[in-house]
């Protein structure tokens, strides 16, 4: 058994000189002069792709370019533009909606697309109630490229829903399977997909639209912003998200090409009216003077957001541009409190979810502590949050709210909430709920938008909420790449993106 | 031997039931809905009720549990509630790339440490012991995720020789592997600097010099088997710890591994597949330690492995 010392030594560093030699073997992820490939990094794994159920910001990467959706949007006149439909009727009761589809589409497996699987996806949708089909009673197929969905009651909402990333139309009778087993009729298809690593997708030759420029995309997931970052300086990635604290650092590589766009979330904080002190609109308005919605957005996100004055941001129909937040004012604030009758505070708790909002929290607590009013934090993980706050049971709250439709944004005011689970404020007013009912039933565009800023101006002026700020989202990619489109709702759109000179 | 292999897999089994009831009610414990989790805080609340049910959360805690091990002994973990996937798939897909990564961290470690521990043993206080011992020191106290992404800033951002994430590109191991075995390396090179010391103080050690045996002889030959039991201590638990998989370093370069599953899954409320991961781990470090109570046996002949008490 006795061996020499220096010769297992020599064996063993021969060893780690190989290990190391199969790393020099070239660079990472993406190759330099393939242009026919790009590498998208996402935060979370793509682990199950359920347009019906998955909704991360990822998920709708694939989404976007492995499926079609009924109609498309143009996000500058906010008009709906042709998709898989090519027209569609509403019948004047608002109780039918008639759309006249595409007869040159196939499924990725060359199987025709048909009105069955609208008329599926539509079943399924309201089964798993996704949201998509708000006041959908069913969808029936007049002939193979004609589909009808039928109304339980007018809904203002249908058209609106039926753009967005998630509306994805499924091939009929996909099941569950739809979650992994991803069968669109888009301008990509799956190629290789090695969950937890990495998703191919390639162009679609038979695509009905126009062929995209980039031939394939790799997905890889990236869950740590700064990796993040490096991977596109380095070139093993193409294009990443980066949050507000890392941006600095990519201004300063004039190599790269930053997208920006205004989130539509828009973050608020909640009171919950059936409190003792916070029913008193004083005391409300006393709140909403002694906060400095500017100190939070420096603080937590490095200055890159915009002060909300009310609920809706204004890149979403139905935003009232006219109203103006309550400004920043301590001693107006102390007057309001001292006339409410707290001239000496009380306390209160904020209830928050850790990770989120925690640098916000903090600012707020110290911004009312100037008024009198002692807040302690409540931080809980998400779900332990949402599931005090929609019980009503928190007395302060900070929230937030994305989606494509003001009614998204002002139902949390709705008294409907006050039974449904998700009461977020304990409020009730006849105003806001007789503006949000008729916006719904209204088909009209233009009325309905009065309907929502008349609820809006209510809000404002029984200070319902503090709207706080909507965020913004970063891309970054090379310079010689571009397309990359950041959607003011979920996601963003990788169907454009080319090679640029 | 085999007597003894046998005993131990057997011993496993109270060690799981106890890891599952331990953890099955830790993670019912914790607050916040799993329904409401997987459809996010603004779902419809008949959507939930309707997940809740088809997912058991209505039962009480003991029934839940009561099915749970009623699959789990038909060798079903459970479904992961986000992927929609078999738990023990899903576990197995990520296992291999936490496997890779812990036995080529562990042999970093092995090849730096080993020698690094002996000459700080054998030239004790000498210059190589206190760069030796201050290197472990720094090891020791360098955080993952900050080696991690200055080893990415040098290697791949400004050499541009190696990946600087994902598990599949040539070479892609390398830097997750040096940075877990900076840390292991630290503490097997200070356990066996120790242990070498202590050897070397033996009488036995002692007689060998003063009948003039050749002093690489003396370290090689006598001392370093000896020195090595503490050793494989270290080594053994933890490769059985890099099996639960480095959550930091896997997150810093999207290593796809056991540790990332697991924190995903315990975040998201994935109670089935967080619960399979960790009993997973706990039988992975049980094998883990019966390996290391094997190899005793081959490094010191003395020590007997019987499968029953005497």
């Amino acid at each position: 058994m006795k061996k020499n010392w220096l010769r297992t030594l020599s064996l063993v560093l021969c060893l780690a000189l190989c290990f190391g030699l199969i790393g020099c073997g070239g660079p990472g992820e993406a190759e330099e002069g393939n242009p026919e490939q790009i590498v998208i990094a996402t935060d979370v794994d793509l682990k199950a792709l359920d347009p019906m159920g998955n909704w991360s910001g990822a998920c709708y990467y694939i989404y976007w370019t492995c499926y079609d959706r009924l109609l498309g949007y143009d996000y500058e006149t906010g008009e709906f533009l042709p998709e898989l439909a090519t027209s569609w009727e509403v019948s004047e009761d608002g109780m039918e909606y008639i759309f006249h589809l595409r007869d040159d589409v196939k499924w990725h497996d060359g199987t025709q697309f048909t009105a069955k699987d609208v008329v599926y996806t539509v079943k399924r949708g309201i089964e798993t109630q996704c949201g998509n089909y708000p006041s959908v009673s069913h969808a029936e197929a007049i002939d193979d490229f004609t589909v009808k969905y039928i109304m339980n009651e007018p809904n203002s909402l249908v058209l609106d829903k039926q753009w967005i990333g998630d509306a994805a139309i499924i091939q009929d009778g996909c099941g569950d399977d739809v979650a992994t087993n991803i069968m669109g009729t888009g301008a990509y298809k799956v190629k290789e997909w090695h969950i937890g690593e990495h998703l191919i997708i390639e162009a679609n030759p038979d695509y009905w639209g126009e062929q995209p420029a980039i031939k394939e995309i790799k997905y890889v997931t990236m869950p740590e912003a700064n990796a993040r970052l490096m991977a596109v300086q380095a070139g093993d990635v193409h294009v990443a998200s980066i949050p507000a604290a890392n941006i600095k650092a990519a201004q300063e590589d004039e190599n790269l090409t930053i997208y920006t766009n205004q989130s539509t979330s828009l973050n608020y904080l909640g009171m919950n009216h059936s409190n003792e002190y916070l029913s008193n609109k004083l005391v409300r308005q006393a709140i909403y003077h002694a906060i400095n919605k500017q100190d939070i957005i420096d603080a937590a996100l490095e200055g890159y957001a915009v002060q909300a004055d009310v609920l809706v941001p204004p890149s979403i129909q139905g935003h009232a541009k006219d109203i103006k937040g309550y400004e920043y004012d301590v001693e107006k604030a102390k007057a309001l409190l001292a006339e409410a009758g707290y001239a000496d505070g009380f306390d209160l708790e904020l209830t928050y979810r850790t990770g989120m909002y925690d640098v916000q929290a903090q600012i707020i607590q110290a911004q009312l502590k100037e008024i009198g009013i002692n807040v302690t934090l409540d931080g809980r993980e998400s779900a332990a949050a949402s599931e005090k706050i929609n019980a009503g049971q928190s007395q302060l709250n900070l929230g937030y709210r994305g989606s494509s439709n003001a009614d998204y944004y002002l139902s949390i005011m709705h008294s409907d909430r006050m039974t449904d689970g998700r009461n977020i404020l304990n409020l009730s007013n006849e105003g806001i709920d007789a503006a949000l009912d008729k916006a719904k039933t209204t088909i009209d565009t233009d009325a309905r938008t009065q309907e929502y800023i008349k609820c809006q101006q209510i809000a404002h002026d029984e200070v319902v909420v503090v709207p706080l700020y909507s965020g913004t989202v970063f891309n970054i990619s090379p310079k010689n790449l571009a397309g990359v489109q950041l959607l003011p709702t979920s996601g963003s759109d990788h169907r454009q993106i080319h090679w640029v000179e | 031997m085999l007597k003894y292999i046998i005993k131990r897999l057997l011993l496993l089994i109270p060690v799981i039931l106890g890891v599952t009831a331990i953890v099955f009610f830790i993670m019912s414990l914790a607050p916040g809905d799993p329904a409401l989790s997987i459809l996010g805080p603004d779902a419809e609340p008949e959507a939930v009720e309707h997940l809740r049910e088809e997912l058991g959360l209505n039962d009480p805690v003991i029934v839940q549990y009561a099915n749970y091990m009623w699959d789990f002994i038909h060798g079903d973990l459970g479904t992961s509630y986000n992927s929609g996937r078999p738990v023990l798939e899903e576990y197995l897909y990520f296992f291999p790339a936490t496997f890779k990564l812990a036995f080529w961290s562990m042999f970093v470690a092995v090849i730096i440490s080993i020698p690094i521990g002996i000459i700080s043993a054998v030239k004790q206080y000498s210059l190589i012991d206190n760069i030796g011992m201050v290197g472990a020191l720094a090891g020791l106290s360098i955080p993952n995720f900050w080696l991690g992404l200055m080893l990415i800033m040098v290697f791949s951002l400004n050499l541009g020789i190696l990946p600087s994430g994902g598990a599949t590109a040539p070479g892609a191991v390398i830097l997750p592997a040096i940075t877990i075995g900076t840390g292991l390396t630290a503490t097997i090179t200070r356990m066996m600097r120790s242990s070498m010391l202590e050897t070397i103080r033996q009488d036995y050690i002692r007689t060998a010099r003063a009948k003039g045996v050749n002093s690489k002889k003396v370290i090689t030959g006598h001392a370093l088997r000896n020195a090595l039991i503490p050793v494989v201590t270290v080594i053994c638990m933890d490769f059985g710890y890099c099996l639960a998989g480095a959550s930091t370093t896997e997150i810093v370069f999207s290593w796809p591994g056991i540790g990332r599953l697991t924190v995903n899954a315990i975040n998201s409320q994935d109670r089935p597949l967080a619960i399979g991961c960790l009993i997973m781990t706990a039988i992975a470090i049980c094998v883990s330690n019966m390996v290391m109570d094997i190899l005793y046996a081959i490094i010191d002949p003395r020590i007997k492995l019987t499968g029953g008490s005497k």
